[in-house]
């Protein structure tokens, strides 16, 4: 027998035509319920406001019941729901004004319907589709199924093509640097013509520090002789052949090309961002500071994922102090391909000092003044990262927070998700007692994507900049920086 | 005389420790408490409620009573305790809901707003009128009442100092809105979906 369903609202007036295969007229009658609708077989969605309908079958159903739904939901709760907006049947988004939606619906003919509603329409809409959903009798398999989504859609303040930019402009100059490189010449491996003696004297089992100074002109004698050496053994050199640079490490002599030729990071900002990732890894890993009695310098070579691929002890320091130093710890060896990729360096001045402070500063200085990044200037974002910033730190800092009666004055960089990212001591007190302070266990540069196995400890989200001072009796203040 | 006359006059069913009314609303996977912004958004439903009915408060308790809450929410001190949970509020007490406070909560809200469904239909197609006509909001005496008093509540127990608070206070035409957009939150719930669409959307962008 047919069956047929209707679900009224002021606005909206869903109707379904439909039947039950196994069910005799007479067997409702008998226990005086409606009959079960189990198959659909028509579809039809009236709207007050519009002579447009949409119609359909089971398909067109199942397609409006999961758009509207999770649209619905959406309006509730601000957070946009994928689902609505993903290609099907019947779609559903917002319209040219904030209390405007827009329905879209494919017909089976390959026509698109749209239909404007506002918010009051809509509502019906969700409502007269929760109605169908929650009757027993009407198609027992559809359910009204609610699902909140996942932390990962909450970016939702920033609009798309914001969102896209650093993308846009990342693969933009990729490309530019892809149409330079082009009319570079491929760079020839040469083998230097002192490499058999290097290589016979490897074979003599001396040893070849890494950091081996550069040749000055009082070594060119010595070069000389190893050159006349190099003419005695180029016979050998047919028979033993220097290692060629296959294997993942290098030599030092590459290494040493590769520090020499490399491009050098100027770029202030970035500099800043790999020194501040450089202190936290060094800083976190010089356990035995007692050991240092006297200055220790180095210049110490990185990367720009923050990795140290190489250092010499500088201003009298013995080359052999790095022992007292995490340096060879941290230190990462470069690979071939690094060098092919001619990996810009920046170099640092790392001095350990003998009370137990680690200072770092560029070899070269800063060349203008560094910034933070990419920055979020949107207000309504702005404050909401400031509120939900000082609830963060106020859970977490409390009374027994040791200042030592000085306020503690941080920059803090702070991602949409309200991830800390970022954070720099601004006075001598917040340098001194960081480590009282619940920042460095809060930090998630990660958040911001200062991530080393990203490639790279330069943030690819923007973040807000805000100065927080630390107060004695568990008082934090979060003003924008 | 009614029947209920003819039991003692301080006879008292003890009440549930857990409402059966909170069943209705799903326990989510994953989830043991509530986030500041949960706070924040369910206090300031109950705002926009408040701003809708003169004596909301009270009638807030009187629902409490009526759907069996009172293990939860016992008296008026209670109620304020729990929405000052909202980070906003001035008097922000920095502790959390637990679920089946915020439960009680969220059922309390969409029972009033459907009853004043009427209203809020009412409001949002006088809002729609005005939007699209181009005319200032104060123009339908009815919605002017209810941003006006929206916004004296605010103005009086939210934390100035706060600077989301204070972008509010800051810009009129901002707080016009979010009362707009209260309105239109309580509006789905009012629908026979209403409660349980309220609770899982406050967990949206929460979970994993």
């Amino acid at each position: 027998m047919s069956i047929k369903r209707q679900y009224n609202l002021p606005n909206v007036r869903l109707q379904l035509d439909g039947m039950n295969p196994s069910l005799i007229t007479t067997d409702s009658a008998a226990t005086g319920q409606r009959p079960l609708m189990s198959i659909v077989t028509n579809v039809e969605c009236h709207f007050s406001n519009s002579e447009q309908f949409l119609s359909g079958g089971r398909e067109f159903l199942d397609s409006l019941v999961r758009a509207v739904s999770q649209y619905g939901q959406e309006v509730l709760s601000g957070i946009p729901h994928p689902l609505a907006h993903e290609p099907a049947i019947v779609r559903l988004m917002k319209g040219d004004k904030p209390d405007r939606h827009l329905l879209v619906s494919e017909t089976p003919d390959g026509q698109t319907v749209n239909i404007h509603l506002n918010t009051l329409e809509l509502f019906d809409l969700v409502d007269v589709v929760d109605q169908f959903c929650s009757d027993t009798r009407t198609l027992p398999d559809l359910q009204l199924t609610l699902e909140p989504i996942s932390r990962r859609h909450r970016l939702a303040d920033v609009p798309a093509h914001e969102r896209a930019m650093p993308l846009m402009s990342g693969v933009g100059s990729l490309a530019i640097a892809a149409v330079l490189l082009f009319f570079l010449p491929v760079p020839e491996v040469t083998i230097p013509e002192d490499r058999p003696a290097e290589a016979t004297e490897q074979t003599d089992g001396e040893d070849l520090a890494t950091d081996d100074p550069p040749l000055t002109p009082e070594d060119e004698a010595d070069e000389e002789a190893a050159n006349e050496e190099a003419d005695e053994l180029a016979a050998t050199e047919a028979e033993d052949p220097p290692a060629q640079p296959t294997g993942d490490r290098i030599s030092s002599r590459e290494l040493e090309a590769l520090l020499t030729d490399a491009e050098p990071i100027e770029d202030p900002t970035e500099l800043d961002f790999i020194q501040r990732y450089l202190f936290r890894e060094i800083s976190g890993n010089w356990d035995d500071r007692d050991a240092v009695t006297e200055d220790l310098a180095f210049r110490v070579s990185a990367t720009i994922d923050g990795s140290i691929v190489a250092y010499e002890a500088v201003d009298d320091t013995p080359a052999s102090a790095d022992e007292l130093t995490p340096l060879p710890d941290l230190e990462f060896a470069p690979t071939q391909a690094a060098i092919e990729a001619r990996e810009a360096i920046a170099d640092y001045k790392v001095v350990f000092t003998r009370n137990g402070v680690l200072q770092i500063n560029p070899w070269a200085g800063y060349q203008g003044r560094p910034g933070y990044g990419e920055t979020i200037d949107d207000p309504d974002t702005l404050a909401q990262i400031q509120d939900d910033l000082i609830d963060t730190l106020r859970d977490v800092w409390d009374e027994d927070g040791e200042t030592l009666g000085n306020d503690l004055i941080f920059r803090v960089g702070v991602t949409e998700s309200g991830a800390i990212a970022d954070y720099q001591p601004q006075n001598n007190a917040a340098f001194q007692l960081e480590g009282n302070t619940p920042l460095p266990d809060l930090l998630t540069p990660e958040a911001a994507g200062i991530d080393r196995e990203r490639g790279s400890v330069i943030p690819s989200e923007p973040m807000g900049q805000f100065q927080v001072i630390f107060k004695e009796g568990g008082r934090v203040e979060v003003s924008p920086f | 005389m009614s029947q209920s006359a003819s039991l003692p006059s301080d006879y008292q069913l003890p009440s549930r420790p857990n409402p059966l009314i909170l069943d209705s609303l799903p326990d989510l996977p994953n989830v043991d408490g509530c986030s500041p912004r949960i706070h924040q958004r369910i206090d300031l439903l109950l705002l926009a409620i408040e701003a809708l009915e003169l004596g909301g408060s009270e009638y807030m308790l009187a629902t409490a009573k009526d759907l069996e809450l009172q293990s939860i929410i016992d008296n008026r001190v209670t109620l304020w305790r729990l929405r000052c949970t909202n980070p906003w509020r001035r008097s922000y007490t920095r502790s959390g809901l637990t679920i089946p406070q915020a439960k009680a909560l969220v059922v309390i809200i969409s029972d009033r707003a459907r009853r004043l469904t009427m209203l809020i239909r009412q409001l949002l197609t006088a809002y729609n009128d005005t939007q699209a006509k181009g005319l200032p909001l104060e123009q339908h005496f009815r919605l002017s009442e209810y941003i006006e008093r929206f916004r004296t509540h605010f103005r009086s127990r939210m934390n100035p100092r706060r600077a989301k608070v204070a972008l509010y206070l800051d810009q009129e035409d901002l707080l016009n809105q979010l009362a707009i957009a209260l309105l239109t939150q309580l509006l789905f719930c009012t629908g026979v979906a209403g409660r349980q669409r309220l609770w899982v959307s406050l967990f949206d962008g929460e979970v994993l």
